[in-house]
C-alpha cells in the first residue's frame, strides 16, 4: 500500500539483514496482509524472564494470546479462546485468540486492513510457557541506534495450529 | 476501604499483594502451578478480556474485573463511547453482614476495625455463610474444610498498617482509612468528577446524596444515584455505571429478610395447631362425658 503522507515509503538507510532466518516481509501485495503490534502486560517484567517464574503472576496470565477484532474473527471463523497461527516470512507463533472490540479494522485508502495485537513476553522456560511473539518479527533496525522494529509489522493469521 | 474505580488501571497488583501477604498458595486456583499437566493443559485462559481469575473464591480474595464497553453491544461494529471499566473487587465488610449473622459458631466476627474476620480454628465448615453472602464473596475451601474470604489483612491492621492491596495499589484506587474520612474523600471525588463533566460517578455502599447520569456505554442516559447497601459497606465503591455492569447486586438482601414473615407463619400455624388440639381434647372429653352419662 502506498504511503499517502510521504513519497518515501521506507527509511532508505534502515538496517536490513535479509539473510536466511531473517526474511523480511514484502509489503506490496503481500501474503502477509494483517498489521500486528506487540506490547507488554502489567503481569510481566521486561521480557518475562523475571516474572514468568513467579506462580502468582503466571496464574494471572497463563498463556500467550493474540487480540483480534470481532470483524476479523468473523472473517477468519475464529472463536474466542481458539488457537491461531500468526506467521510472517521469518517464523510463526501459536497463540490463543482473544476476540475484543478494543481492536478495530483500519480503512486505508478504501481498503480494509485488519490489526491484531500480541504481548511479547512468553518463552519456552518458566511456569507459564508459550510461543514467542518475536519469532514472527524480523530483525530490521533503525539507522541511528539499531532499535529493531518488533513493535509493529505485518503478519498472516490462520485458524488453528498450522 | 474506598475503591475508586475511575483510576483503576487493571494492573492486578492488589491481587498479587493479597496472595503474597496472606500466604495463599499460588496455583490453588484454576491452574495448578505445581501440576505440570494442568499447566500444559492450560485451563486458566478465559478469553474474557484480561481477567483470568473469573470470580472471588477461597483462594482469590481480591479480583480485578475488566468490563469492555465498546459501542452499544458486542455484535455491531459501532465503537462510539468506548470505555474499559476496571474494578478491584473483594469482600465488602458489610455493616449488616449476612455471613456473620448466620454463623452458628461465631467463627465469623466483627473486628475492632469494623471488618469481618474469620477464626479459622472455630469454623466448622457448615457453609451457611456461603449462601448468606449477597455478593457471593465467601467460598468453602476444599483443602482446609473451612471457608475463606478477604479478612481486610487483620494482622496488618492490628499493627497499624494499611491493607496489603491498598499498599500495593499504584494509582490509589484502593485507599484504606477511617470510613468517615473515606466518605468525605469519596464525596469530594464525585464532586470533582461531576465538575469535569463525568456525571456518571456515584457511590455504591453509602448514600452520600450524589445523583448523576451515565455518559457513555450501553446504559448512557440512565440516571444513577448513591445507594446504601445492606446498612452500608465498609469497603465501598465509586462506580461509573449501573451496579449490575460491575456484577454487583442492585438491591442485595440478607437471608434474615425472610425472618419476620416466617416467624409470622410459624406463630399462625402454632395458633391453628393449638386450637385444633384443644378442640380434639374437648371432643374426646364430651364423648367420655356422654358415655358416663349413659
Amino acid at each position: 500500500m502506498k504511503n499517502l503522507l510521504y513519497k518515501q515509503d521506507q527509511n532508505p538507510i534502515s538496517k536490513i539483514w535479509n539473510v536466511e532466518g531473517n526474511k523480511y516481509n514484502e509489503y506490496a501485495g503481500s501474503e502477509f496482509p494483517t498489521v500486528i503490534t506487540t506490547y507488554r502486560l502489567t503481569e510481566h517484567h521486561l521480557s518475562g524472564v523475571m516474572s514468568r517464574y513467579l506462580p502468582w503472576l503466571a496464574e494471572l496470565m497463563p498463556e500467550l494470546f493474540v487480540e483480534v477484532s470481532p470483524e476479523f474473527a468473523k472473517e477468519k471463523g475464529i472463536t474466542n479462546g481458539e488457537y491461531v497461527t500468526v506467521s510472517s516470512s521469518r517464523g510463526k507463533t501459536h497463540a490463543r485468540a482473544l476476540v475484543t472490540k478494543r481492536l478495530r479494522p483500519f480503512n486505508l485508502d478504501g481498503k480494509i486492513v485488519h490489526h491484531v495485537g500480541m504481548p511479547w513476553h512468553w518463552g519456552y522456560m518458566g511456569i507459564s510457557t508459550s510461543d514467542i511473539a518475536n519469532n514472527t518479527s524480523a530483525f530490521v533496525a533503525d539507522p541511528n541506534v539499531s532499535i529493531h522494529e518488533a513493535k509493529a509489522f505485518t503478519c498472516k493469521i490462520e485458524k488453528g495450529k498450522v | 476501604m474506598f475503591v475508586d474505580t475511575t483510576v483503576c488501571t487493571g494492573c492486578k497488583a492488589c491481587q498479587v499483594a493479597c496472595k503474597q501477604w496472606n500466604e495463599i498458595e499460588p496455583g490453588s486456583g484454576p491452574i495448578g502451578m505445581t501440576d505440570e499437566k494442568a499447566v500444559r493443559d492450560r485451563t486458566a485462559f478465559t478469553g474474557d478480556s484480561y481477567d483470568n481469575t473469573g470470580h472471588l473464591n477461597s483462594y482469590d480474595w481480591r479480583h480485578v474485573k475488566f468490563i469492555e464497553q465498546i459501542g452499544p453491544d458486542k455484535t455491531t461494529s459501532d465503537r462510539t463511547g468506548a470505555r474499559w471499566l476496571m474494578m478491584s473487587d473483594s469482600c465488602k465488610h458489610c455493616e449488616q453482614a449476612g455471613c456473620l449473622e448466620v454463623c452458628p459458631t461465631g467463627a465469623l466476627y466483627r473486628t475492632q476495625f469494623g471488618s469481618v474476620d474469620i477464626r479459622q480454628d472455630v469454623c466448622i465448615g457448615c457453609r451457611y455463610c456461603v449462601g448468606a453472602c449477597p455478593f457471593g464473596v465467601i467460598e468453602f475451601n476444599k483443602n482446609t474444610g473451612r471457608v475463606n474470604k478477604c479478612i481486610l489483612c487483620q494482622d496488618r491492621l492490628e499493627q497499624g498498617m494499611s491493607t496489603a492491596c491498598a499498599k500495593a495499589c499504584p494509582t490509589s484506587s484502593l485507599t484504606y482509612g477511617k470510613v468517615d474520612d473515606l466518605k468525605r474523600m469519596a464525596a469530594d471525588r464525585v464532586r470533582a468528577l461531576h465538575a469535569r463533566g463525568q456525571t456518571d460517578a456515584y457511590v455504591y455502599g453509602w448514600d452520600l446524596g450524589n445523583t448523576g447520569k451515565i455518559t457513555a456505554g450501553p446504559n448512557a442516559g440512565t440516571a444513577v444515584k448513591d445507594m446504601e447497601v445492606v446498612g452500608g459497606l465498609n469497603v465501598f465503591y465509586l462506580l461509573m455505571d449501573k451496579p449490575e455492569v460491575y456484577g454487583l447486586p442492585q438491591a442485595p438482601s440478607l437471608p434474615q429478610r425472610n425472618f419476620a414473615p416466617s416467624a409470622g407463619v410459624a406463630l399462625i400455624s402454632a395458633a391453628v395447631l393449638g386450637v385444633t388440639g384443644l378442640a380434639a381434647f374437648r371432643r374426646r372429653r364430651m364423648a367420655e362425658v356422654a358415655v358416663t352419662a349413659e
